[in-house]
């Protein structure tokens, strides 16, 4: 069957909290093989698109599909979803958390798993509630991106590391998800992850404000993302 | 649905488990303890201090054991963890399934290491032989007669799904709770008081309605259908409805419980 390149589809996508419109009235699609930048200030909307999309939450308006279907078991076995908390079962070994992996998910790859762990100097055996904050967060990374999805929804996760850490998280980010697949990566440190985007959506209050490629970005305004972000934004 | 049953019993059996064990040792400690030479010791102290131990641990298995139970559908699903959850590749279903399952297996282990304690305390070794006898004392029961064996069975049966359901009372509750948008816990409690008294309210309201309905032709012919069919059929019948009720009540809480987690789930 030919894959459609729409991997996802919001549509009049809206989440109200009372009276707070964290999301509203997203309307967005994201394709096949792009690496997209999530971009915002803190409270814009982000982890709450997001969560959305991996159906932890339920929009008050709208709908929202990946691969065609709604967020579901089809959609779980898609989506590898990396969240801004820790949401491990902290007295399980990490080698336990690798199995748990490979139970689950049929596209989980134990050995890309193990691998990242030697390289990042983790000891499978450890317990991850004795593990600091960041190493666990690294173990989180190397977690969701062991896996062969088709979307990487990826919500803040450079944002407990130390900067050395960051550029092997990026650039295993960046070797580990195949053509076909797509990465969403929520962030405000944007000058980290410049170098590595194709799209950026920018959220203000829960309003899409921006959805272009970084090179018409380039191209038209002539400035970085980054410089644009700090003008769009500026307080 | 396995491997969510798996998990669920490796993250409640590593602290259910051990306790269970304590248990049984701290009754075989008690009865080393009641032999008269020790009794006679510091006044009997020690051999008071353990009867003491044992009966703390005893409550506190039951009361960790109902605790883990409630934690784990609480914080698992609707906790950050549910954030691993909830986006893993499996149904609702399946996940409230795993929970009732593994926790009425805590329930049951539960009420047999108890049983087993008391077994220890009374009889020491001898129990083994006890249990021999209670086994082949059954197999002679259903030879003689097999009604028996069957009552056994029913009312097994029964003492699970009661348990089952009430389980699924609870999460129903949890769930209800986690509809409101703050103070998710208090609001779950909330929620099992209301609903306890909804259900004694029309239970009563049942009882003392039947009475005054206008069914006495239906009651002489029920009373004739089971003068007919004899007491031990009678009583089959009567054990399979209540079993059958109470099935049903699960099924109500079960689906409450799969539509709010489907259709409502709002993770903090």
């Amino acid at each position: 069957m030919e894959q459609k390149n729409e991997l996802v589809v919001c549509q009049g996508l809206t989440k109200t909290y009372g009276s707070i419109h964290a999301l509203d009235n997203l309307n967005l699609t994201l394709e096949r093989g792009r690496f997209i930048g999530l971009l915002g200030p803190n409270g814009s909307g982000k982890t709450t698109a997001i969560k959305l999309l991996c159906g932890l939450i339920q929009p008050t308006s709208g709908t929202v599909t990946i691969d065609g279907a709604q967020p579901g078991v089809h959609t779980h076995s898609v989506v590898s979803y990396l969240p801004d908390r820790d949401y491990l079962n902290d007295w399980m070994r990490v080698c336990d958390l690798i199995a748990f992996f490979a139970d689950f998910y049929a596209d989980f790859d134990t050995v890309k798993a193990n691998d990242m762990l030697k390289t990042l100097d983790i000891s499978p055996l450890s317990r991850l509630k004795t593990l600091s904050k960041g190493t666990k967060e690294k173990v989180q990374l190397i977690l969701t991106m062991s896996r062969k999805a088709q979307l990487f929804l990826l919500d803040e996760p450079i944002g407990g590391v130390d900067p050395a850490a960051r550029d092997y998280i990026l650039n295993t980010i960046l070797y580990n998800y195949s053509e076909d697949a797509s990465v969403l990566l929520s962030t405000h440190l944007i000058a980290d992850i410049e170098r590595v985007l194709d799209e950026v959506i920018f959220l203000k209050n829960g309003v899409m404000t921006l959805h272009e490629s970084v090179d018409t970005i380039r191209e038209e305004h002539g400035k970085s993302v980054d410089m644009l972000f700090r003008e769009v934004f500026a307080c | 649905m396995l491997k969510l049953l798996k998990y669920e019993w490796k993250a409640c059996a590593r602290i259910c488990l051990p306790m269970f064990v304590a248990v049984l040792l701290i009754a075989a400690v008690n009865r080393l303890t009641m032999t008269d030479q020790v009794q006679n010791l510091m006044y009997g102290i020690p051999t008071v201090l353990m009867a003491l131990l044992y009966f703390a641990v005893l409550v506190a298995v039951f009361v960790v054991t109902a605790v883990i139970q409630i934690q784990r559908f609480y914080k698992n699903l609707l906790g950050s963890e549910g954030y691993l959850m909830f986006t893993l590749p499996v149904t609702v279903s399946q996940h409230i399934w795993s929970k009732t399952l593994v926790a009425l297996a805590m329930d049951v282990l539960a009420v047999i290491t108890a049983l087993l304690s008391i077994g220890i305390l009374g009889m020491g070794l001898r129990m083994f032989a006890g249990i021999g006898d209670f086994f082949t004392d059954l197999f002679r029961m259903f030879l003689s007669d097999g009604n028996t064996i069957f009552y056994l069975i029913e009312f097994v049966v029964l003492l699970l799904l009661v348990g089952a359901v009430y389980m699924l009372f609870i999460y129903l509750c949890i769930a209800l709770g986690h509809l409101a948008k703050k103070h998710r816990v208090a609001m779950a409690v909330v929620w099992y008081f209301v609903l306890t008294t909804v259900f004694q309210f029309l239970f009563m309201v049942l009882v003392m309605s039947v009475g005054t309905l206008p069914l006495d032709g239906f009651w002489m012919a029920l009373n004739d259908f089971f003068r007919g069919i004899g007491p031990n059929a009678t009583i089959h019948i009567g054990m399979l409805t209540l079993c059958l009720f109470t099935a049903v009540g699960g099924a109500v809480f079960f689906l409450g419980t799969r539509y709010i987690l489907k259709n409502r789930l709002n993770l903090e």
